[in-house]
């Protein structure tokens, strides 16, 4: 009673006290909406949230697991490799020229520096699966003793005559067999070969580079790309290049201050390692003075140059770069597609050496490339072709082609074998339809198989030619596909 | 009627055993022969008049029934609507087929795929893109044999027999104030749909864009026993042990 007498003398009082306040913010000067409410009896204006709390938000958890990446590669980022089986009883031969007859249909493995180089150089790429074996290897088939024969046993004679474009369906090993014949070259000629090789020539095409015109060289310089290759160029002919000292004086500055450089004291090596004039924008002679150089000493140490993927040179008529006025520029006005360019249409050549080409299938088909190596008659009404580039490649004798075979089945045979004695094959029964018997219904000793049992072998040798059979005739031989459907298909 | 039929050529006399077996009739463009004479196989390279008109007397003698063929003709075309020796007529395995059979007789009849990994695929297909759903799997397995070096077939089979749970909980509307909750056993595919719900909820978790990468890694981690649908089972079956006074049997 007390208290319900005491809260209502106090509600009036308020009342009454609000009233009053309300009367005097009416002579106020200041603007209502900036008053204060006065607790709640005053009727105070909603005042709307600004900032809006979605309270359905969850909080952002934080993600597990192995890699960021996607398949491709994540397989040969994760390093894999490690947990493959050790390849040591099996054998396997390395790769030479001296004894490739002896090699024919074998399994081989890299040379082990040779590996490391070919690696360094981009030689293995994605989606060839080197992350199922411990090492790198590969198969001699038809196709290693045929660019033996006609590619690798001429490096003693110009490369404007010794140029050749390996071509074939996609997974057929032409990436494979452009390692092969570098592995080839280098156990022909030891460390007197100087192997210049551009795995992804879409890298400097595709307009993802910096690039800056070199005044001195009046040709487009990419400062990133050039000297990446140059540094990968390095540690592969670092013993050939030791040998090749300098023909002329040469001048440079870096971070550590001015290098005078004399003519037969410094050698090649030296000035790769120590002149970063192929990282800088401005103008610059350094690529030219070391192509000048290699070409010279040429006489001496052969040179192989390769190029994979070259259709994506090719697949458009121009790069993604533009010059000042907008207008695209062609891949033969940067420093080193100029040198493709006079390479592929032997107009700059090496006393010794070779040219050796790869197309890729993953990218679409170049006419440009087709005319050019005389797989299609030049057509002079066709607008997606480059015409002047045709006719360069078709110049001094023309570039040769070597189309790629299959396996055999024998070849095929072999393969699967290896497959199986280093583990990567899994062979297992076919899946049967669930037996539904009582086990009282079953014959003696037969087994109960569970509703979705996994089924164990029972003829693991019946299987495995089943499975020879079946995927060789899928494949057609093809030893992308061949593999893909023994280790990719469950 | 067959069995009248067959009656009625059983009392056939066992002369016509005698006539050697009929020779396969084929029509030769290139035989010197008239395709009269090859039709009438009575060894005779010309047929005349007469011998058509004893063809139909016979074929008429036979028309009417009850007649015992006595001619050469009459016994001819009596074979030719003689269904015995197709009757009689057994067949013979050879050696090899009879071995063949030996080989299959205890084997089961194969599916195209296998049951369980079809259905991991399914219930990752969207859209009835079926191809890229296998891809998907048949990429996360690689990446499983990968990190195992195990048949991941077998390492999958492992994860859903380890993680899989037997019961699962249903609340049954009594109709009353109190709702029970029902321990229920699960089917070997409830359990593994359940197991591979869990598994792509657990890759969810992961970091990778790709969900094949997601996949393998997960089926990897419940492989070693680290994933979150191990303690999800255990929830289930400390649930379900609660309430194991409403199991109805």
């Amino acid at each position: 009673m007390l208290r319900s007498a005491f809260s209502k003398t106090l509600a009036a009082s308020r009342f009454q006290a609000a009233s009053l306040q309300g009367t005097n913010r009416c002579f106020s000067v200041s603007a209502v909406q900036l008053a204060k409410p006065l607790g709640k009896l005053v009727p105070a204006a909603k005042v709307k949230a600004k900032v809006k709390v979605n309270h359905n938000k969850k909080e952002k958890s934080k993600k597990s697991g192995m890699t960021p990446y996607d398949f491709k590669d994540a397989v040969r980022t994760l390093k894999f490799e490690t947990y493959a089986k050790d390849l040591s009883d099996l054998n396997l031969s390395e790769l030479s020229a001296a004894n490739l007859a002896e090699l024919k249909d074998k399994i081989v493995t890299f040379e082990s520096r040779v590996d490391g180089q070919i690696e360094l150089m981009g030689g293995y790429k994605k989606y060839q699966h080197h992350e199922l074996f411990k090492q790198h290897c590969s198969m001699v088939t038809d196709n290693t003793v045929q660019i033996h024969e006609s590619f690798v046993k001429k490096l003693d004679g110009s490369s404007k005559d010794n140029r050749a474009c390996l071509l074939g369906p996609k997974g057929v090993g032409k990436s494979t067999l452009l390692s092969q014949a570098q592995a080839l070259a280098r156990s022909q000629y030891g460390s007197d070969l100087v192997l210049l090789h551009i795995a992804e020539p879409e890298l400097f095409v595709q307009g993802f580079s910096d690039y800056a015109l070199n005044p001195t060289l009046k040709l487009f310089h990419q400062p990133m790309f050039t000297k990446r290759w140059i540094k990968k160029l390095r540690d592969v002919n670092e013993d050939v290049f030791k040998k090749m000292p300098l023909l002329k004086d040469v001048t440079f500055t870096n971070k550590k201050g001015v290098h005078n450089y004399k003519k037969g004291q410094n050698n090649l090596h030296e000035y790769l390692v120590n002149c970063h004039d192929f990282g800088i924008v401005g103008p610059s002679e350094a690529f030219k003075f070391f192509i000048e150089h290699l070409q010279t000493y040429s006489k001496d140490f052969p040179v192989l140059f390769s190029v994979d993927n070259v259709n994506a040179i090719f697949e458009k008529q121009f790069t993604n770069y533009f010059h000042k006025d907008m207008t695209p520029i062609h891949y033969s006005e940067f420093e080193i597609g100029s040198l493709i360019k006079q390479l592929m249409s032997g107009e700059f050549s090496f006393a010794k050496g070779g040219v050796l080409l790869s197309e890729s299938s993953d990218l679409g088909q170049s006419k440009t490339l087709k005319v050019g190596l005389k797989l299609q008659d030049l057509d002079p009404y066709a607008e997606d072709l480059d015409h002047p580039e045709a006719v360069s490649m078709m110049q001094n004798g023309g570039i040769n082609t070597i189309a790629l075979t299959n396996l055999s089945k024998p070849q095929a045979r072999t393969l699967m074998e290896f497959w199986n004695e280093s583990g990567v094959l899994q062979i297992r029964d076919y899946a049967t339809k669930p037996n539904f018997k009582r086990p009282e219904d079953l014959a003696e000793g037969a087994r109960i198989m569970k509703v979705g049992e996994f089924v164990n072998e029972m003829d693991p040798v019946e299987m495995y030619e089943k499975k020879l059979e079946k995927t060789y005739f899928v494949s057609g031989g093809n030893p992308g596909v061949f593999l893909k459907n023994n280790v990719l298909n469950y | 009627m067959f069995r009248a039929a067959l009656s009625r050529v059983s009392a056939l006399p066992l002369r016509r055993a005698a006539v050697s077996p009929l020779p396969l009739l084929r029509y030769s463009s290139s035989a010197t022969t008239s395709i009269t004479a090859q039709i009438l196989p009575l060894e005779k390279t010309t047929v005349s008049e007469s011998d058509i008109d004893e063809w139909l007397a016979a074929v008429n003698a036979l028309k009417k029934g009850d007649h015992r063929p006595e001619t050469e003709q009459e016994i001819y075309l009596a074979q030719l609507a003689n269904p015995e020796p197709f009757l009689r007529e057994k067949f013979v395995p050879t050696e090899e087929q009879l071995q063949e059979v030996q080989r299959y007789a205890n084997m089961k009849v194969p599916i195209r795929d296998d049951p369980v990994i079809n259905y991991f695929i399914n219930l990752i297909m969207r859209h009835g893109q079926k191809s890229k759903a296998r891809n998907i799997v048949n990429r996360a397995f690689y990446i499983v044999y990968l990190r195992t070096r195990q048949d991941p077939v077998k390492v999958f089979y492992e994860v859903l027999e380890r993680m899989s749970p037997i019961f699962a909980v249903k609340t049954l509307k009594t109709g009353f104030a109190k709702n029970v909750v029902i321990p229920v056993p699960l089917t070997k595919r409830q359990r593994d749909r359940q197991t591979i719900l869990w598994l792509l909820d657990g890759a969810d978790k992961k970091m990778s864009n790709d969900l094949s990468v997601r996949l393998g890694e997960e089926i990897i981690s419940a492989w070693e026993g680290k994933s979150s649908g191990y303690e999800k089972r255990a929830q289930i079956h400390k649930n379900a042990i609660a309430q194991r006074a409403y199991i109805r049997l």
